[in-house]
């Protein structure tokens, strides 16, 4: 599938149907929620599936401070996913 | 002290950990140091279920406040109805990894803001420049296409470039006469998705295009190659897709 043909379907999508807009309204609460610093690394990396040095490289810093950035954005996710389910 | 030290040094890499990222002696270190520290222990753990949020996006139906909990069959045997559970997350999980949008696609607004130069640069955007069509010579990331065509008075009057963590992308913005002209060319891999307006296919001279319903300008989307091409104006219809078709065969 093309990108041209895959945006002309980008509107709802049995999948997407199936999935509901709750959920997905959801994720984009969440990801927002995060502080912008901590949102980019955790997106490439949870997300979009980069390796550490792809992430390094987009964010222009080192492989250490990806994963420590991954560390305080997915504690920060936990967190927010304990509070919603008490 | 020195295990102070090493703690501090040892715990930012939990999570390379966590992802299978680490190798040799920074891998030793950290499985020893994990062995031996129970604060390490929690924070992996906690690290852990952070990934599994966005990893398995089934958590999210605890988020969302009016989906209902299934109830357990306890009446299955346990290991028949793990492996049921098993495969049926794997089949979600496939399902919703190719329907979510890429959150690093381009929304249609920013392309339509862009006519009412209000310089909007919204997520995934990370920078909007205004630069010279000279520099732009210079230092484009890739070969710029021009139309062949332009409406009668229009004017090349900014030119700007945009920045996301996916690549970068260029802009040309035309006026003349009142109206604007906004011609975008970016990487293909770099998506383009709609606000929920709907979207219609259109074929200008052979090339085809999504064209975009909007109130406030007329949206164009068309990809060739590895660049994707997006229009968004406020000159009439025929006059943009004179302009599309300018763009019929590469630039000399």
């Amino acid at each position: 599938m093309t990108a041209l043909e895959s945006f002309a379907d980008c509107g709802p999508t049995p999948e997407s149907a199936l999935l509901g807009s709750e959920r997905e309204a959801a994720l984009m609460e969440v990801l927002r929620s995060l502080p912008a610093r901590l949102r980019a690394p955790v997106i490439l990396r949870d997300i979009e599936g980069l390796s550490y040095e792809d992430i390094a490289k987009s964010l222009g810093c080192g492989i250490g401070t990806v994963s420590s950035k991954l560390n305080r954005g997915r504690k920060i996710l936990a967190q927010k996913l304990l509070r919603s389910t008490k | 002290m020195k295990g102070l030290r090493t703690h501090w040094t040892l715990r930012r890499w939990l999570s390379a950990h966590l992802d299978g990222e680490l190798t040799g002696d920074l891998l030793q270190r950290v499985r020893e140091h994990l062995a031996s520290c129970q604060v390490c222990q929690r924070d992996l753990e906690d690290i852990r279920k952070g990934r599994s949020l966005l990893l398995h996006p089934e958590f999210f139906r605890t988020l969302a406040p009016s989906t209902s909990k299934l109830s357990p069959l306890r009446s299955f045997p346990a290991i028949r109805w793990s492996s049921i559970a098993v495969l049926a997350l794997v089949i979600i999980a496939a399902s919703v990894w190719r329907s979510l949008p890429s959150v690093h696609a381009m929304n249609i607004d920013f392309y339509a803001a862009q006519v009412q130069m209000t310089d909007r640069c919204s997520y995934p955007c990370t920078s909007l420049v205004e630069t010279t069509l000279a520099e732009l010579r210079q230092s484009s990331p890739f070969a710029i296409r021009y139309p062949r065509w332009l409406p009668p008075g229009m004017v090349l009057r900014r030119v700007v470039r945009y920045q996301t963590p996916r690549g970068e992308g260029v802009g040309l913005i035309f006026a003349g006469h009142g109206k604007e002209l906004c011609i975008f060319q970016q990487p293909r891999r770099l998506d383009v998705r709609t606000a929920g307006q709907r979207t219609s296919t259109t074929r200008i001279c052979g090339q085809k295009c999504t064209r975009i319903d909007s109130d406030r300008v007329q949206l164009l989307k068309w990809t060739t190659g590895d660049f994707c091409f997006v229009v968004a104006t406020t000159v009439p219809r025929d006059q943009v897709e004179a302009v599309v078709s300018s763009f019929g065969s590469p630039p000399d």
